[in-house]
């Protein structure tokens, strides 16, 4: 039976010059998964993120994509298997909406305009996201929402096996962060893992199939969000007080922040 | 009867082969002793050869000497073509007389009008002023303006057409561009008085005006002269020429205003340096020049009583002499134009310099600025 | 706001159709320059004149007339052609390698590396020859260039990193100029003009040099157009997104620093051109290189050639120099444009 493993970190550990971002991590993700990155700042969220996608080397261990050792994926060959979606981009140039998501799909186009299947993959990605009618606005001018749902799209335009989120819902009001977070979810159970970094326990609680606790760059706990986010581990890493419940409708749990310990 | 005749013509044929054989033989043996006789001969003009090469070596320098008079009396014969070495090195070939001459620099066109070249100067800067026939030939338009002195124009030279063109070492890109558009171009330089000369003598060379130009250089060296034996009775006084203020600027060694200073009986208090020097405030106390000079173009915004004031105001500056006894000179137009074109007029700059440094010796007084030189030219002799 | 439902087919069509008129209209415009600084100047030239130059431009004789606009004036709007389009690429790379739009082709420092290269020989007694100058001002070039390189690299290799090392290395250059036109000045006079820039000597010799290598650096930056917009999303998503970004980097920077090597070398320092054009055509056609480059080239081309017009025939015969009028031209655009677009021009 083939394996639904897409991912595995095998004990990577990160040096920055003498600190430990990353200590001895070890992460299973399967194909349809929705997988949470907890953790306070600096706990090496977003190190783990740039390891995965070759923009951070580990000292020890690694990153195996499909069962392919990352370091024989070459640097064009992996954009064709992970995307990476950032929580900003610059925005002093003029860039359009068409002119991000398009991007999303440089590692299919060898000529100077973009081929007419790379069109209709990014329209494809413009339709599930919903930003297809802001084609020509200027990407400056949207909205924070707006703008996150033209970042996961041109993401999407990748034709990626992984999707890396840094945060999806900061900057956003409720609304879109719970709409964000429901797309994740839709596009993990297409069959492309979502592997998301958030500060939101309770949106990993609610959305995510998998959570990961980091602290210091050590993993924590991995499991199911109950197994997770309950109050010990919570206060361990996050040295704060809270009640955890669970929704007597949907069985989800949720956290309630009581105070600082 | 016929055996005699052979016998007879035998005999004949026999002696005359003997008589050949025995004259061949005789030449011969003439020619072998010749050849000996030749030899000792050759031997003897040997050893004369030797005494005249070094009879030669004794009079060496009279033969130079009567070889460059000679190539004086060929020049003064200006054939054509000419091939002119000029300041830079470089070889320009003359084919005739130009006709059509265009210069770069108002020193060259002073030096062409005093050449008697007139009609043949179809192009000049902007600043050629001098002398007055010069802006009536620009607005007659027989002349016309190719540029400023250090922005000419390529285009309106080339369109005059000219068959050589002076320029001014500053200009040298310049000099090389026409070049290429297959111009004759001449370059001259002058760094010393003797520069000067010589500018003076390639350009008569180049244009068949070879004794006028000796005559010009003479007539020039001449007044120096006069002005230099005047001065010598009179103790030297020190001077300091400012170029340029903010920062000061001055003439140093190695600069043909040096030698205009030294030829007016002056010393430059600047001629341990070399070129054109900037010098610090304590430098010019320290030298404590007699006199000081400033050029108009040194501070181009000051009026000359702006000038004056400034120097006496620069700290220290009250006490030296030049500041003290009030002899500050500022040359403005025409006697500025004087000083600073290294021409046919450096004579008169050496006797304004000269008559500045000692005004009771020429029997005049000049005021402290200087513009005309109607003061000066009743005195001048050419 | 427009809520138009427009497919990117539509969106990529129209973009290839703006490229297509701007190339046109940039061409004609161009030609149009051309033509009036060939019939402008000096001396009288007939329109008939320059046709016959412009259809036999073989052969080799000429009357005075046609001369001066077939060795003078033509390779002089050449040259103002290559040197504006090469100066326009030039700051348009630099820009968006460092995502900064103040950036110009002169961070670098290789216009303080070639100054020195000048001033050198405009300070010491060399004779000059055709090249010697260009070939000094050039290696000037390219080891300022060089040591910023390195120097960025010590520092990281971040945008910041190549702003500051060029800044550290123009202005040590610079004050190594400057004091050697304070050391002399009377040699160095000549030097001092030529840091104005000018295109007064221009001829097909220098022609023969500039064009080709212009060619081939705008060549090479249109090759990369497309890869220069993933650029803009920084270096980290450009990265994700397949590009070897180190590697784009330094042949980024090396072709900036060519271009412009090549042209301050022959015509001492422009500015103006380099920061401005792209700025310019960036408020014009929009962030996506494809158009950005192809409009930096014309607008490059234009603004230099109208400016060394105006160096020529405003106080003729005297020559204006060439770097003051570039500001002056190029000025007035910006700020209409600047204004034009008010708000709507991120910076």
């Amino acid at each position: 039976m083939r394996s639904s493993l897409r991912a595995e970190i095998a004990g990577v550990t990160v040096y920055f010059d003498s600190i430990k971002a990353l200590d001895n991590v070890k992460l299973k993700i399967n194909r349809n998964e929705f997988v949470g990155l907890i953790g306070p700042n600096g706990s090496g969220k977003t190190t783990l993120l740039r390891c995965i996608y070759k923009y951070v080397k580990p000292k020890l261990g690694a990153i195996y994509i499909e069962g392919r050792d990352l370091k024989d994926i070459g640097l064009k060959e992996l954009s064709r298997l992970i995307a990476s979606v950032p929580t900003e981009i610059p925005e002093r140039f003029n860039l359009t909406v068409s002119d991000i998501v398009l991007m999303g799909r440089t590692p299919f186009i060898s000529s100077w305009w973009e081929d007419r299947k790379s069109l209709i993959k990014a329209e494809e990605a413009m339709r599930i996201l919903d930003v297809l009618h802001l084609s020509n606005r200027k990407f400056s001018e949207l909205s924070s929402g707006e703008k996150q749902r033209v970042l996961i799209a041109k993401a999407l335009a990748q034709e990626p096996k992984m999707l890396l989120v840094d945060e999806p819902t900061a900057h956003l009001d409720i609304k879109h962060q719970l709409s964000i977070m429901e797309l994740l979810k839709r596009i993990a159970r297409s069959n492309i893992s979502v592997l998301a970094a958030t500060h939101d326990l309770n949106l990993a609680a609610r959305y995510c199939d998998k959570l990961v606790l980091l602290k210091k760059g050590r993993v924590i706990s991995v499991g199911a969000p109950e197994e997770v986010l309950s109050p010990e581990l919570i206060a361990e890493v996050y040295e704060i007080k809270v009640k955890v419940r669970r929704d007597d409708k949907d069985g989800r749990i949720f956290v309630i922040p009581l105070s600082p310990r | 009867m016929n055996q005699k005749i052979v016998v007879l013509l035998t005999v004949l044929i026999v002696l005359s082969i003997a008589i050949s054989s025995i004259s061949l033989a005789i030449t011969h043996l003439n020619l072998s002793s010749l050849n000996e006789r030749l030899a000792g001969f050759q031997g003897k003009i040997g050893s004369m050869e030797q005494s005249v090469s070094q009879a030669l070596n004794l009079t060496t320098s009279l033969s130079e000497r009567l070889n460059s008079l000679q190539n004086t009396i060929e020049l003064l014969k200006q054939p054509f073509p000419v091939s002119i070495t000029d300041s830079m090195g470089r070889t320009v070939i003359i084919p005739e007389p130009p006709k059509r001459i265009v210069s770069m620099a108002p020193s060259i066109t002073e030096i062409l009008f005093a050449l008697g070249l007139d009609d043949a100067v179809v192009g000049v800067t902007s600043y050629c002023n001098y002398p007055p026939e010069v802006p009536k030939l620009v607005e007659e338009g027989k002349i016309e303006v190719i540029g400023g002195f250090t922005s000419p124009n390529i285009e309106k030279i080339v369109s005059l057409s000219p068959d050589l063109i002076i320029a001014v070492k500053l200009q040298e890109r310049f000099a090389i561009r026409l070049e290429s558009l297959g111009l004759k171009v001449m370059v001259l330089k002058s760094e010393s008085v003797s520069d000067v000369f010589n500018s003076i003598l390639l350009i008569g060379r180049a244009t068949g005006t070879y004794n006028r130009a000796i005559e010009l250089v003479n007539d020039i060296s001449r007044h120096n002269m006069e002005i230099w034996n005047a001065t010598s009775k009179v103790p030297r006084k020190s001077v300091l020429v400012i170029v340029w203020l903010n920062p000061i600027y001055v003439a140093g060694g190695n600069t043909y205003i040096n030698d205009l200073i030294e030829l007016a009986g002056g010393t430059n208090v600047f001629n341990d340096k070399e070129g054109w020097i900037t010098v610090s405030i304590e430098e010019v106390i320290k030298r404590n020049p007699d006199v000081i000079i400033v050029t108009g173009h040194a501070a181009p915004e000051k009026s000359a009583s702006d000038i004056m004031s400034y120097l006496s105001e620069i700290p220290g500056w009250k006490d030296i002499e030049a500041i003290k006894n009030k002899r500050v000179y500022i040359y403005l137009e025409e006697a500025e134009d004087i000083l600073v074109r290294p021409g046919p007029r450096i004579d008169k700059a050496v006797q304004l310099i000269a008559m500045t440094l000692y005004p009771r010796l020429f029997n005049t007084t000049l005021p402290n600025v200087i513009e005309g030189l109607s003061l000066v030219y009743p005195i001048l002799t050419r | 706001m427009t809520m138009s439902r427009v497919g990117l087919r539509e969106v990529v069509q129209a973009k290839k159709y703006r490229l297509l008129i701007l190339s046109l209209l940039g061409v004609a415009v161009i030609f149009l320059i051309l033509i009036t600084s060939l019939s402008l100047g000096p001396v009288n030239v007939e329109w008939q004149d320059i046709l016959s130059v412009l259809l036999n431009v073989g052969s080799t004789t000429f009357d005075s007339e046609k001369d001066i606009i077939f060795n003078i004036r033509l390779p002089r709007a050449i040259e103002a052609i290559s040197i504006g389009a090469s100066l326009s690429i030039a700051g348009a790379v630099m820009q968006t390698l460092v995502r900064n739009p103040m950036a110009d082709p002169f961070i670098l420092g290789v216009s303080s590396g070639a100054a020195l290269g000048a001033i050198s020989v405009f300070t010491t007694d060399i004779p000059f020859g055709l090249l010697l100058l260009p070939i000094c001002a050039f290696i000037g070039g390219i080891i300022a260039f060089s040591i910023t390189l390195t120097l960025s690299r010590l520092a990281g290799a971040t945008p910041i990193a190549v702003i500051l090392s060029g800044i550290a290395v123009s202005t040590a250059f610079s004050s190594i100029v400057t004091l050697l036109l304070f050391l002399n000045p009377e040699r160095s006079h000549m030097g001092i003009l030529w840091l104005f820039g000018s295109l007064s000597l221009s001829s097909w010799q220098e022609v023969k040099m500039i064009l080709p290598c212009s060619i081939l650096g705008i060549a090479l930056a249109l090759l990369r157009a497309r890869t220069l917009n993933v650029m803009l999303m920084g270096e980290e998503q450009a990265q994700q997104l397949g590009v070897n970004v180190d590697r784009l980097k330094y042949e980024m920077m090396i072709l900036s620093a060519f271009l412009t090597g090549i042209s301050v070398s022959f015509t001492g320092i422009i500015g103006f051109i380099g920061l401005v054009c792209p700025h310019i055509s960036r408020m014009i056609v929009g962030g996506d290189h494809r158009l950005l480059l192809p409009a930096s080239i014309i607008s490059g081309s234009i603004i230099l050639s109208l400016a060394d017009l105006a160096a020529r025939v405003v106080a003729m015969p005297l020559e204006l120099p060439l770097g003051a009028l570039t500001a002056v031209i190029g000025v007035p655009f910006f700020v209409y444009l600047l204004i034009k677009s008010r708000g709507k021009y991120e910076i």
